[in-house]
Order: structure tokens, then C-alpha cells, then sequence
């Protein structure tokens, strides 16, 4: 790829109207051309200015109030009390289904987890609705050309250091990466990133709400592992979605595995086993 | 929009339409205002809005981006509420052919000008920057709204704004060069040292 055909690919590419493909021929370019970089970085903080600048507005609450007393009015009255407290409720599952592992079939990480991590309370009594695939992203890894999938999983994190998404990246290694090289590469950066020692210090406690709120974070997230697993491993890697809620799912050995984020130390550790057979 | 729909509502209806509402309330909002201008009128704008998308919510076909669909309601109901007002869209010979867009977005890329442009945005401050937006063009605004505060795709967009996915496209380039050119001189009229034509090192 050229600097003139990654400069007309950039815009939609910011817009994350590329297909993946396309989005991976575009990384070893913009990892070696200072100039696109410049470039990219530039229009990244334009961007951003920009949605600070107006995303700052919020519908006053009295908006709020006539809009839900105007429902009343036109049919269905009020919801009822027990109700109201949907959100909080919703908000008490989600949390309680996150801070658990949640497998179909057995639970194979039991000797690999974290001594320090708490108890999967959660497991016990599933809350976790019938999944559906996402055909588009399975579609999607399945159709990549040969060449894609051999792209150098370091450069894909290294890409995501440098694009604004750290979070992602730290997660990615946590999960995607081989212990020993990623353990690295997160000290090497944590000198540059005082800001983001809360968050990986916090990181046991954090679930999956990033990955699950964006889609394509999700395919690039999958397909860092995609490469890994793949390869070392033979594994296949998907991702899977129950309402407002994704998945990460592995099949290994006839069983399928469904793991939240904070199963992520585990399941490195799983997949180091794995690997170490 | 079809015709009304008569299909009964149940309270299972009003929370699911609820659930999907009040997340997309405060970009409706926004949305509005850098439409029409006018907080008072803005809200009105979203309420509207808001009880057509009740009316019609049966239409509303699950799995599909509420956001967008309700914000296709939104652009409707502000467009009924502006009709005998003077149009403020720009032109539609002024908006570029697709691969003319690709040409001059190009073209602008390879200008020696994008580090200047960039200061110029960091530097403004926030009530220029809306200042800017609400100067663009209304089709422009919309579909820079849409794309850069909301999130939607290109394709989206073309639902909302009822028009073809390359016109999306060469809006929103416009769009954004527009302002980026406006916050240039505002950063120049304010005394930064702003040269558009400066050479990157």
C-alpha cells in the first residue's frame, strides 16, 4: 500500500466503515510511514476536539419528564413501581452475570484461576439467555485471505498502543497475547502511561462493557487471538451475543467456552496449558 | 412513514420503547439543537419526535439500529415543522459526485496545510467550535451531527437523510473541511498564527 492509497482509505477508515480486510492491509503501512502516521494522529485529535467541544449538551431533564408524562397520556399509563426499578435491576444482573465466569458445559479453568481472584458465585445459577452468532463477524474471519491471518499479532497491538484505544490494547495482551512477552510489553508501557495504572491495577475488576460496546473492537480483539490461537493452538474463536451482552467463545475439544472479562487471567492462563501440552 | 399505526400497545411495548429511548434522548437533543438553533424550539423538536416513534414503534423491526431510525423520525419532524421556512440545505450541484469526492479529499489530504488546520481546532474554544457547526449548511451540519457526535454509519445516515450513500459521503467531507476552514480563521481573527499555506516541516 502507497501514502496515496492509505490517505483515501483514511476518512472511512476513521469512520470504521472498512471491512476488515481492507483495515488490515492499512496497519503495516501506517506503522512504517511517519507521515501517514502524523497524519492519522492529527485527524484523531481533530475528531476528538471536536466531539468534546459538542458533545457537552444533554436533554435538560424537564424534556425528559414531558416526554415520558406525554406517553402516559397516549395509551399505556405509567409503569408500574416494581418497574420503574428496571435499570437498577438490569444493572444488578449484568453485573452479577459479569463478575463470574459463565461456561456451557463444564468449567475446565478451575485449576488455572487467579488463587487471589473471588469465588464465581454467578455460575451456579445461570442468567445468561440463548446466544446468537454474529454471522457478520464470523463471516468475516473465516473469509480473511491467508496472508491476513498471518499478520504479526505484536504489530496489531503496537498498532492499537498508538491509535488511541490503550484500554483495548492492554486488554487485547492480557487476553490475546503469550504471558511472558505481553507482561513485557505492558511494563514497557505502563513507564509512558502513569494514567493508566488505576486501570490495570483495577483490571480484576473490570468486565467486558468496552469491548461490548463496540464492534469493531470486538473483531479486531478477536482476531488478535484469532491469529494466536490458530496457530498455536488450533483453536477456533468467535464471538457471540445475548442481547445487550457479547461473548467471547472458544471451542476447544468438543466443548464450547463462554468467556467474560474477568476471566481474562484465566484464560490466558488456560491457554498457556493448553499450549504447554 | 406509513399510516398510523392502530396496532394496541402493551406496558411490555412501552418499557422496550422506553429502554430504547432513553439512551439516544440527550444525541435527539443535541441533534435538534444544532438543527434548529433554539434550545426552547429543540425540545419541542425531540418531544415531537419521541411520540411519533411511540406511534410507530411496531414498525421499528428488532435487531435494527434504534438510533437511527429515530433520528430519521427526528429529521422528519423537524423538516414538517420548517417547511414554510426558507431552506437552508446547500445546493445539490455544489455536492460532489463520489469519485470526485475521493479526487479533492486527496488532494486535501496532500495539502501542506493539516497541521495548521489541527492547531486551529485545538485552539478554538468550544462556543466558536458551535458556532462553526451551526454555520455550515443544514444538510452539511446534519450529516456531520450524525456521523461525528452520533456514531452512525454512512448508510444510516442515507436512511435518516433520505438520500444516496455517496451523497453522505461527499456531505460529510465537506462538511468537516468547511469547519476546519472556519475555525482557521476564526484562530487567525483572534491572533493565532494560523497560515493555511504553511509548509509542514
Amino acid at each position: 500500500m502507497k501514502c496515496q492509497d492509505l490517505r483515501r482509505y483514511l476518512e472511512p477508515w476513521l469512520d470504521d466503515e472498512l471491512s476488515l480486510e481492507t483495515q488490515l492491509t492499512i496497519l503495516p503501512h501506517l506503522e512504517n510511514c511517519s507521515h501517514c502516521r502524523a497524519l492519522f494522529e492529527s485527524e484523531t485529535r481533530i475528531r476528538s476536539r471536536l466531539q468534546d467541544a459538542l458533545s457537552a449538551e444533554v436533554a435538560p431533564q424537564r424534556l425528559r419528564a414531558r416526554i415520558h408524562s406525554s406517553l402516559d397520556a397516549r395509551g399505556v399509563q405509567a409503569l408500574e413501581p416494581r418497574i420503574r426499578f428496571w435499570p437498577a435491576a438490569r444493572r444488578t444482573l449484568v453485573v452479577g452475570a459479569t463478575a463470574a465466569l459463565v461456561f456451557f458445559g463444564t468449567i475446565h479453568f478451575e485449576s488455572a484461576r487467579d488463587p487471589s481472584a473471588p469465588e464465581a458465585s454467578a455460575a451456579q445459577s445461570p442468567v445468561i439467555p440463548p446466544l446468537r452468532p454474529r454471522k457478520t463477524l464470523q463471516h468475516q474471519l473465516e473469509t480473511l485471505p491467508a496472508s491476513t491471518r498471518e499478520a504479526p499479532r505484536e504489530r496489531l497491538l503496537d498498532f492499537l498502543w498508538r491509535s488511541h484505544v490503550s484500554d483495548l490494547a492492554i486488554a487485547n495482551a492480557l487476553l490475546g497475547a503469550d504471558g511472558a512477552n505481553d507482561a513485557g510489553l505492558l511494563a514497557t508501557r505502563f513507564e509512558a502511561h502513569d494514567w493508566l495504572r488505576p486501570w490495570i491495577e483495577g483490571l480484576d475488576g473490570q468486565d467486558l462493557r468496552v469491548f461490548r460496546s463496540n464492534p469493531l473492537d470486538l473483531d479486531r480483539l478477536a482476531l488478535c487471538t484469532l491469529e494466536r490461537l490458530t496457530t498455536t493452538a488450533g483453536l477456533h474463536f468467535t464471538l457471540q451475543q445475548s442481547g445487550e451482552t457479547e461473548f467471547l467463545c472458544v471451542a476447544a475439544e468438543g466443548e464450547v467456552f463462554v468467556v467474560l472479562a474477568k476471566a481474562a487471567r484465566s484464560l490466558l492462563s488456560f491457554f498457556e496449558r493448553l499450549e504447554g501440552r | 412513514m406509513g399510516a398510523r399505526s392502530n396496532k394496541p400497545r402493551t406496558k411490555a411495548d412501552r418499557l422496550r420503547f422506553e429502554r430504547e429511548l432513553d439512551p439516544t434522548l440527550d444525541g435527539l437533543y443535541r441533534t435538534a439543537l444544532r438543527l434548529c438553533g433554539d434550545p426552547t424550539r429543540a425540545e419541542d423538536i425531540v418531544q415531537d419526535a419521541a411520540l411519533k416513534a411511540w406511534r410507530f414503534f411496531d414498525t421499528f423491526e428488532d435487531g435494527t439500529n434504534f438510533k437511527a431510525w429515530i433520528h430519521r423520525v427526528l429529521y422528519t419532524a423537524f423538516v414538517n415543522t420548517t417547511r414554510d421556512r426558507t431552506p437552508r440545505t446547500a445546493p445539490l450541484d455544489q455536492v460532489p459526485e463520489p469519485g470526485e469526492v475521493e479526487k479533492s479529499l486527496l488532494a486535501e489530504l496532500e495539502r501542506p496545510n493539516h497541521s495548521a488546520r489541527e492547531r486551529a481546532v485545538l485552539e478554538a474554544v468550544d462556543e466558536r467550535i458551535k458556532a462553526a457547526v451551526m454555520e455550515l449548511p443544514e444538510d452539511l451540519r446534519l450529516v456531520f451531527m450524525l456521523n461525528t457526535l452520533e456514531g452512525l454509519k454512512y448508510r444510516e445516515i442515507a436512511a435518516v437523510m433520505n438520500c444516496p450513500l455517496g451523497t453522505v459521503m461527499s456531505r460529510l467531507f465537506r462538511s468537516r473541511r468547511m469547519l476546519q476552514d472556519r475555525l482557521a480563521e476564526y484562530a487567525h481573527e483572534v491572533g493565532y498564527t494560523v497560515n493555511l499555506e504553511e509548509v509542514e516541516p
